[in-house]
């Protein structure tokens, strides 16, 4: 009898995929239609890792499509609508640098000058 | 004032020029990355097979975007190559760049398709990203004030630019174990860091007044600070470049391979021991074939012709009007006192414009910021300008008697705040704003400690203080070495700052010491103020600086008030 198959272990969670685009470099979220958005606002928020490898699996045939690179699963909190990353260093990314507000993105669930609260 | 505005240099700077080859070979190395790049974006080449290939010309993929690091040969640039830099930012980033603890500088918004055009744009002023990133040989640093202090034994930079063109694809050391860094000082007073460098050269006159070289090898920052050790004392100038061949041959056959974090070249000095080491090299020196020395001489004399003085006037020293300005201008008094340097030449001054404005970021410079520096070269320093490792800018050779109009111009464009080598002087890394590998933010620490330090008189009564902060541990801020540092690090998702004291770059290298726990974002600035005020109740009095004061005494009444204080 053969040993059963190892599970990969998963946490709980809610996850959105981002990557970088390859022509310009910038920070994207994949968005509910597949496609690639600048904002995390706009981000598909999947509800298990689960759900998370399957949506890494879909976006890394943009890496292969040369559409983006390096795309990852971002580990996000959900408020009332507004995703924010759990990590500070992707709050930044999400947003810009937090000392240049004045080239900041935005998004619903922080701001750029209060990247750091709750962290 | 009278500044130029038309792009043209008044005059031509005291520097290397590309001769056919230089430039033949910087043209054909864009255009094979302008192919490399239409091949990414053809889909022909994977990112995996383009990453190296764009990071062999200083383009990173950071937090944000590509970033592109542009050297700055031993930081020396003339006002042209600094108007290209302007350029640069204004045209394909965000109307500035960011001047590094490497001399060089970095853009942060650059887009792949871009990327040649720019490395093009560079080219035509002779400059390129080539070397800035990989396991070679990278960018040689030096003095800032070389070629015009009053206090050097000789320029330094004909030296750089032989190993620069040594070290430049040279095909023995282009995938070494790590990347490797050489620095080189001309002056007897250390203002390179040279013992916290792979290679250190330091310039000595033997007891028949000739110039050789105190070679230093096994320095370094990062994971794991070392101060280098002296392999050789005295090393004639002809024997330089076959005995750094020695050193990397040595390093690149025995360095580790298996752990990068053990693969530089200080773990090797310190796993053979020094001695072992030496032996090792001198092996290797003496077996080595000596018929390249002439070629060597030849070439640094060649080199050398290049970086003679510029036309300096026979200029007295002691200028009046500069001297009633000072007993007139508090501001323009402590601007002296902090922001010049004395030069070698009667009549002239090293001036140091700052790029550390109470809470700015350090180092970093808007177009226009680099366009109005490039004019007061050409106008006022024979188009010369200089890219410190702590982040400032330096005009090498102004007129004593200018020194008035350079202040005002610099006030102007917000480069005049007198703080250089005072606490408002901070280095600072990128950090987490921006860089992928930081673990906690630099620069808002930064910003917040120059805010609270703002006023000069007070910056100036604590006198001579360096203050580094690094967004990791692999140390671009150079905390090690701060006589303050400032280490960020991610503690369960929360940034977190450890302090050290005691740290130097300067003849007496040292590391810092670690005072104890770490602070929060929202304590590290407090805390630093603590270290300070401590600071001036315990010095016998305001001549002795903040580093003599910690080595007098030792971390005792520091820990006792910043623990106190902050309830650890």
């Amino acid at each position: 009898m053969s040993a059963p198959a190892m599970k990969k272990k998963t946490r709980d969670g809610l996850y959105v995929i981002t990557a970088n685009e390859l022509l310009s470099g910038d920070v994207v979220f994949r968005n509910a239609n597949g496609g690639w958005s600048p904002g995390i606002d706009a981000s598909r928020v999947l509800d298990t890792q689960d759900k998370g490898f399957v949506e890494l699996a879909e976006a890394q045939k943009d890496e292969r499509a040369n559409i983006v690179v390096a795309p990852v699963l971002v580990e996000v909190t959900v408020d009332n609508g507004a995703i924010r990353p759990v990590h500070i260093r992707e709050r930044i990314r999400a947003l810009g640098p937090t000392v240049r507000p004045d080239l900041a993105r935005t998004a619903q669930g922080f701001s750029i000058n209060a990247v750091e609260e709750r962290s | 004032m009278n500044v130029h505005v038309d792009g043209i240099p008044a005059v031509e700077p005291s520097m290397y020029r590309y001769d056919e080859f230089d430039q033949s070979f910087v043209n054909a190395r864009v255009e094979q990355f302008r192919g490399q790049v239409s091949r990414r974006l053809e889909g022909k080449l994977t990112e995996d097979e383009f990453k190296p290939l764009r990071l062999m010309n200083g383009l990173y993929h950071q937090l944000h975007a590509y970033m592109l690091r542009v050297a700055v040969p031993y930081g020396t640039l003339s006002a042209r190559q600094m108007r290209m830099l302007a350029h640069i930012a204004q045209k394909y980033d965000r109307g500035y760049g960011h001047f590094t603890t490497r001399q060089n500088i970095q853009y942060s918004w650059i887009r792949l398709e871009d990327a040649a055009d720019i490395l093009a744009d560079l080219a035509s002023v002779e400059m390129h990203a080539i070397q800035t990133s990989g396991n070679c040989i990278r960018n040689t640093t030096t003095d800032q004030y070389a070629g015009a202090a009053a206090d050097e034994l000789a320029d330094p930079r004909p030296v750089c630019e032989l190993i620069r063109q040594w070290s430049t694809l040279h095909p023995e050391f282009t995938f070494l174990p790590r990347k490797f860094k050489i620095a080189v000082t001309g002056s007897p007073n250390d203002r390179a860091a040279v013992k916290v460098h792979d290679i250190g050269l330091r310039l000595h006159l033997n007891g028949q007044g000739l110039p050789g070289w105190e070679v230093i090898v096994g320095g370094g920052q990062g994971r794991t600070p070392v101060v280098g050790v002296t392999v050789r004392d005295w090393l004639p100038e002809a024997d330089l470049l076959p005995y750094l061949t020695a050193i990397m041959r040595v390093y690149n056959l025995d360095g580790r391979r298996d752990n990068k974090y053990k693969a530089r070249i200080k773990i090797l000095v310190q796993e053979m021991g020094v001695d072992a080491f030496r032996d090792a090299v001198e092996h290797e020196f003496a077996a080595a074939p000596k018929d390249t020395v002439e070629v060597d001489a030849r070439e640094l004399a060649h080199i050398s012709a290049y970086f003679v003085p510029p036309a300096f006037e026979r200029l007295e020293a002691f200028v009046p009007e500069t001297e009633e300005k000072k007993l007139a201008s508090r501001e323009f008094r402590q601007w002296i006192k902090a922001n010049t340097f004395a030069h070698k030449q009667p009549g002239y001054t090293i001036v140091n414009a700052s790029l550390k404005p109470a809470g700015g970021i350090p180092g970093d410079a808007t177009t226009e910021q680099m366009l109005a520096i490039a004019d007061l070269a050409d106008t006022y320093s024979f188009g010369e300008v200089r890219v410190t490792h702590a982040q400032n800018l330096t005009l090498p050779h102004v007129r004593t008697r200018d020194l008035i109009e350079v202040w005002e111009a610099l006030q102007a464009n917000g480069m005049a705040d007198a703080n250089i080598g005072l606490i408002g002087d901070i280095i600072a890394c990128p950090g987490l704003d921006y860089c992928s590998l930081a673990t906690a933010r630099s620069i808002p620490v930064a910003q917040e400690i120059s805010r609270r330090f703002a006023d000069i008189t007070r910056q100036h009564d604590i006198g001579a203080l360096k203050l580094n902060i690094s967004g990791c541990i692999n140390a671009c801020g150079h905390h090690h070495v701060g006589h303050i540092g400032i280490l960020g690090v991610d503690k369960k998702g929360r940034e977190f700052y450890q302090i050290t004291l005691g740290g130097s770059s300067a003849n007496e290298t040292t590391i810092g010491e670690i005072l104890g726990p770490g602070f929060g974002a929202g304590e590290i600035a407090g805390a630093v103020e603590t270290v300070v005020d401590t600071y001036l109740r315990v010095r016998r009095d305001p001549s002795e600086e903040f580093l003599t004061t910690w080595r007098r005494l030792g971390a005792t009444p520091f820990k006792e008030a910043l623990y106190a204080d902050a309830g650890h």
